[in-house]
């Protein structure tokens, strides 16, 4: 079983401190407003953007590990196996065999890191995509490569 | 040159819709004027010059949008595609591939059959997938357009057959396809295409259909229209009075509680009612029949419905019922498909009412499948884990409430109730795996189960959340194709060995490839691009 590409991490370190400085900025902005005008109700201005400010820390420290340390995948003769997640956990299994097409795509972040994401499309519902993230570009392109010679003898 | 290439050859010219498409925009157009009419009418009473520009809009604007749509309106088949071209502002060309059409609905509303004329829909595979209405054409044309369609398509798949087959099959192809096309001139000359009748419905069983099918969105209907008119319930009971209902309505007035309780028992006995009658124009004189790869049924008083679903697009067959139904023994089935038109999610039915071995029987001729008698049940601490969440949710919920208004404490008496729900929950749901089908059921209210073939699973998921980790437990999912976002079927609760055993079997079925037959999704993906629309 393999785990992600551990320059997952930091991508997803980045992109959990953006969006908590979003949530940071509409706290703070919430509470400028409430200082200045004191007659509005709860709560107290100040507490939120103290709430938004360690709370986006937290996660930004703690759950991209995580995330990481749940991650794992398995390209295995006949399937692709996954697993993940933190709260809830789930284990998916795609056989190759229902394969309908496949992408290996990049976002800006991940060109920085070399990353890739492996994309499988069944025609399921839930499995119409399937994503495993943060891959090695290598690794992402052999991935690829693998499957859709499989598909392709399949299909013969 | 055949008959069906000369069914082709009559749309290559494009072609208007029938006029009487006019009188139909017209009258569809008529609920509109009334809104601009009663907008017009504010508070302070009627304004004369509100009239008048809400007339204006609607003779000077709506009737020649109306014209300008018909003139515009033009449609015809091309080499390839069926050519679409409308838009009055905004002019379109839409181009629909014909080898990718799924389904050539004819519809009938009243207006349609006194005229003589049908409304077709053309459907696409995909969710999103380009979809053709023609409203109105006439019914001859319609006929001819569907045939035509289909003996293209038939055209395409000979061709195929051709090509990739050995010369025996071709023969077989050749002699199946005059056989069809026999067929297809009996239709276009009005007599009944030679298909087995699966079932049928009586007006009897309509009716007694209706009685089971009780809905409370008619009341929320009746009570909002009552509200919007602004007619007062005691004004009924005024009008009421003055016939033999009076002494009742005397009655009634001396107490509120009882005024209530009999209003709400008139307006349920309405809503029921009318449910009956809008369950008899749905499915009047429903039949379902089999055409060599094809269900087709129709169904229908005051519109006539018509639809074929190719066999191999059905991907999971869904039998379902409700606690009063069971109690009886009635049944219906459903058909969960790929693609066909998204505002159905993909979900036809199929049987609508009927007895449990009928269903079986349709079931039975259509997969060769047994429906088990009994099923594997899930763990009993799914109880448990269903009464804690629905409770937290229930005291999360009232104690909102309970912020502004304090009786809303009283909800927690209802905490009982939720662990009946529970242990009917338990008790309606199981499964069974087979090697060619996965039966699930689950549903108290809305009992269901389903039958998904092994051949069409497409993939597998194995949750546990953070509350079944505590108790052992996981959840199984089979996804197919066409699934609805909810209520997917799900063996929910299952002791987490027992879901990673049955979870493995699962997968491994797959793997031995006597069911490598995923097809009836899409076609091999590779070797042709997915879609190659213009």
């Amino acid at each position: 079983m393999n785990s992600l590409h551990p320059s997952i991490r930091a991508v997803w370190t980045i992109r959990y401190a953006l969006w908590s400085a979003l949530v940071f900025a509409g706290a703070l902005v919430r509470d400028v407003v409430a200082f200045i005008d004191s007659s509005s109700d709860l709560p107290p201005a100040g507490v939120l953007t103290v709430l938004a400010l360690l709370g986006g820390i937290a996660v930004t420290v703690v759950a991209p590990r995580l995330r990481y340390r749940r991650w794992k995948y398995e390209l295995r003769p006949e399937e692709l196996y996954l697993e993940q997640g933190v709260f809830t956990r789930v284990r998916t299994v795609v056989p190759l065999r229902r394969v309908q097409h496949l992408d290996v795509s990049q976002g800006i972040l991940e060109r920085e890191y070399e990353l890739a994401r492996f994309i499988v499309h069944t025609a399921g519902t839930r499995a119409s995509t399937v994503l495993l993230p943060g891959l090695h570009i290598d690794e992402a392109n052999r991935l690829h490569d693998t499957v859709k010679a499989y598909v392709l003898e399949e299909a013969r | 040159m055949n008959v069906a290439e000369r069914s082709i050859e009559s749309f290559r010219e494009s072609q208007r819709l029938h006029p009487m498409t006019l009188l139909q925009r017209l009258i569809v157009s008529l609920p509109g004027l009334l809104i601009l009419v009663l907008t017009a009418r504010n508070d302070e009473g009627p304004q004369q010059w509100l009239y008048l520009l809400a007339l204006g809009l609607y003779g000077f604007i709506a009737i020649p949008m109306m014209v300008l749509y018909y003139l515009r309106f033009r449609f015809r088949i091309s080499s390839t595609d069926l050519l679409i071209d409308s838009g009055v502002v905004t002019r379109r060309r839409r181009s629909i591939p014909i080898e990718r059409i799924q389904n050539v609905e004819i519809q009938r509303p009243l207006l349609a059959r006194l005229s003589g004329t049908a409304k077709v829909r053309v459907e696409t595979a995909g969710s999103a997938g380009a979809e053709g209405v023609l409203e109105l054409i006439s019914l001859e044309t319609a006929y001819r357009l569907r045939d035509a369609i289909r003996a293209f398509q038939r055209e395409l798949k000979a061709e195929d057959s051709r090509a990739s087959n050995t010369a025996g099959d071709v023969v077989i192809g050749e002699e199946a396809e005059a056989q069809r096309l026999a067929i297809t001139e009996a239709s276009v000359s009005g007599v009944a295409p030679a298909s087995e009748r699966l079932y049928e419905m009586g007006l009897g069983r309509v009716l007694l259909s209706g009685v089971f099918r009780f809905s409370l969105i008619y009341i929320a209907v009746m009570f909002s229209g009552m509200e919007y008119l602004n007619v007062d319930p005691v004004d009924i009971f005024d009008w009421v009075e003055r016939g033999p209902l009076r002494p009742f309505a005397e009655f009634a007035a001396t107490s509120p509680t009882i005024a209530i309780l009999a209003s709400l028992a008139a307006a349920s006995a309405v809503a029921w009612v009318t449910g009956i009658l809008v369950n008899l124009n749905r499915f009047y004189r429903f039949r379902l029949q089999i055409d060599q790869d094809k269900l087709l049924y129709q169904h229908g008083l005051l519109t006539l419905q018509e639809a074929a679903i190719p066999l191999k697009r059905v991907q999971t067959f869904v039998l379902r019922t409700n606690p009063l139904m069971r109690r009886y023994g009635w049944w219906a089935l459903d058909v969960q498909t790929l693609g066909l038109e998204s505002s159905r999610r993909g979900r036809s039915i199929i049987v609508p009412f009927a007895r449990l071995e009928e269903v079986l029987a349709v079931l039975g001729r259509l997969e060769a499948v047994a429906v088990p008698e009994s099923y594997l049940s899930v763990s009993r601490l799914t109880i448990r884990r269903r009464f804690l969440r629905y409770s937290i949710v229930l005291a999360a919920a009232s104690g909102l409430v309970w912020l502004i208004w304090s009786p809303a404490a009283w909800a927690l008496t209802g905490v009982p109730v939720l662990l009946a729900v529970a242990f009917a929950q338990y008790r309606n749901h199981g499964y069974v795996p087979e090697s060619e089908h996965l039966f699930v059921r689950s549903g108290v209210l809305r009992h269901q189960v389903w039958v998904i073939p092994t051949r069409k699973h497409q993939a597998f998921f194995e949750t546990e959340s953070f509350f079944q980790r505590r108790l052992g437990l996981a959840s199984l999912h089979v996804d197919t194709a066409g699934a609805p976002s909810w209520r997917f079927p799900q063996v929910v609760d299952l002791p987490v060995e027992v879901c990673r055993t049955q979870f493995d079997a699962l997968v491994a079925r797959i793997r031995d490839g006597r069911n490598r037959d995923s097809s009836g999704t899409l076609s091999t993906a590779f070797p042709e691009p997915p879609l190659a629309t213009t």
